[in-house]
């Protein structure tokens, strides 16, 4: 099933016949103007009156949106050491995946910084942060973040072309076009990818290097009020943070020599919190999943005749799916949150035991590991795994 | 909102719901949560025609509010409405083609939510990875993550295991 399949098929399936459409516009209407006299009420109101009505409508687990705008002199953590005025003396070999490295320092107004991503990739890593604004939805920044010697350089040092293992693959050639006024002290270009779309590159420290790019940049001439904009997000990024992510569950009993390997959160660099986490041996470094969050409206667990069975882990009511290579178990309302569990059994494109995996007891077993630590993020851990020895 | 703002608000939801509806019904799986879906959304649209309504490109706005909604950012006040207006999800009519259109609705719900909206946004939307990363939120490295992980799940209903690793 290739991609070309999947866009035939969803295509069909949208295709199928729809019921009337139950859509009031009239409620909307109502509904929409209430709503806008609400935010010009609160706006005008007092801050309590405002904070108690949007704390109504918080869920059990908490979790806020992504972080509030940073400024240069916000939103810094201890910890967090920003690049300014001088380049790093050395970039990391590996980056620490609950561990951040690096955070925006700045942002344009209206912009909110999202969750970061880590991508371990043969034999390097990088990070990808992103922020959003709502007010486009081209309005969008992406700053990847490599470890010491992820690129490789060709062509003049004046103008050069990198080669990168950033994401799982390669990047294609990024080709500077032009000098960008240095970033940190450190060497900056305006440049291209081979879709030609634009970016920013600068070396953050010897041999690693910060790519900053955006959908609104479609070459490598951005307008000036986009080059001044992206060049300020640039100097104020914060290398060296070591804010840990802070995760709603643990889970115990991993095999030895499983380790993390990717993990998804929101929240700004003051505050991380954590909401899947992939871990795995060397050969199948993903293969154990699990997500938990705020129950999702509408969404249910899949239940797949042949291969589905419901279940109660601890009380709690679960659809258990099992292949000869995969399993899963999914809740969809642990007291608010949902929870799934993905866990491959195998290596895959080998089909050999997964080294460690038995002593898991499946799915099932990951699923009795697994301990809930409640809707308070004060309560959440920054060590989500523990080990057997 | 002038009469004149509430008629070209009218006149775009019109032009636009059967899009909206059919991008719905593939992140929700039935008609009736796509319908609130779309009524969460439309609804948040008309607070911000103001503003929507001078934006380059409206449509891509709007598909964020609804994906957004949809992921969760007001699940409180999503699920509150389709918990009071809870009925018996209805059946879709899949047409001619049942079989193989039930297959890949079934395909679909084993995609965990997010990974389902990266689907859509990739294969339906035709969106290229950064626009989909602006669009969900997150790192264009996260959406190839995604969209690889989302494949995998419909292949481990629509390909039999053996046939998938043995080529047979």
């Amino acid at each position: 099933m290739d991609e070309t399949q999947v866009r035939t098929m969803l295509g069909e399936l949208a295709d199928t016949e729809a019921p009337a459409a139950r859509i009031d516009l009239g409620r909307a209407i109502s509904r929409g103007r209430r709503r806008r006299r609400w935010r010009r009420a609160a706006a005008g109101g007092s801050t309590l009156a405002v904070a108690a009505v949007a704390g109504a409508v918080v869920t059990l687990l908490a979790v806020p949106g992504p972080g509030p705008a940073v400024t240069p002199n916000g939103g810094a953590t201890s910890g967090a050491s920003s690049a300014h005025g001088t380049g790093l003396v050395a970039a990391p070999k590996r980056f620490d995946p609950l561990k951040p490295y690096a955070s925006f320092g700045w942002l344009p107004a209206g912009y909110t910084a999202g969750g970061i991503s880590l991508q371990p990739t043969a034999g390097t890593q990088s990070i990808q942060l992103n922020a959003g604004a709502a007010s486009s939805a081209n309005a969008a920044i992406f700053l990847t973040v490599t470890v010491a010697d992820a690129c490789t350089e060709s062509g003049p040092r004046s103008l050069p072309v990198l080669h990168c293992r950033y994401d799982g693959s390669s990047s294609g050639p990024i080709r500077a076009a032009s000098a960008a006024p240095p970033v940190n002290g450190r060497m900056a270009f305006w440049a291209q990818d081979q879709a030609k779309s634009g970016m920013l590159i600068w070396e953050y420290a010897p041999g690693a290097w910060s790519i900053l790019s955006s959908p609104s940049m479609r070459s490598a001439t951005p307008p000036a009020g986009l080059r001044t904009m992206l060049a300020r997000v640039a100097a104020n990024v914060r290398y060296g943070d070591r804010t840990p992510i802070r995760f709603p569950f643990s889970i115990t009993g991993i095999p030895a020599g499983w380790a993390v390997s990717n993990t998804e959160f929101t929240g700004s660099s003051g505050q991380l919190l954590g909401q899947s986490l992939s871990l795995g041996p060397t050969a199948d470094p993903g293969a154990l999943g699990i997500t938990v969050a705020p129950a999702t409206p509408g969404n249910s667990c899949a239940f797949i005749a042949g291969q589905s069975q419901h279940v109660t882990v601890d009380g709690v009511r679960a659809v258990l799916r099992t292949l000869s290579d995969y399993q899963s178990l999914c809740a969809t309302d642990v007291a608010g949150l949902q929870v799934s569990i993905t866990l491959d059994t195998t290596v895959p494109n080998r089909g050999s035991p997964l080294p460690g995996v038995s002593g898991l007891g499946g799915a099932l077993g990951v699923g009795r590991a697994l301990h809930l630590l409640g809707a308070d993020p004060a309560n959440w851990t920054a060590s989500p795994v523990k080990s057997l020895r | 909102m002038s009469g004149g703002q509430d008629a070209e608000y009218v006149e775009y939801v019109e032009s636009r719901l059967h899009w909206l509806r059919r991008v719905a019904y593939l992140l929700c799986q039935d008609w009736h949560s796509a319908d609130e879906l779309v009524q969460v959304t439309v609804t948040r649209l008309f607070t911000h025609w103001p503003r929507a309504r001078r934006m380059d490109n409206v449509d891509g706005y709007v598909r964020t509010i609804l994906l957004r909604a949809f992921l969760g950012e007001r699940r409180s006040l999503w699920r509150k409405r389709v918990l009071l207006a809870a009925s018996p999800p209805e059946a879709a009519d899949p047409g001619p083609d049942r079989d193989a259109v039930l297959d890949v609705r079934q395909a679909l719900t084993t995609v965990p939510p997010r990974q389902r909206a990266t689907l859509v946004l990739r294969f339906y939307c035709d969106l290229d990875v950064e626009q989909a990363a602006a669009a969900l939120g997150c790192s264009p490295g996260t959406v190839k993550s995604q969209t690889a992980k989302g494949l995998a799940a419909m292949r481990r209903v629509l390909e039999p295991p053996a046939a998938a690793r043995k080529g047979c």
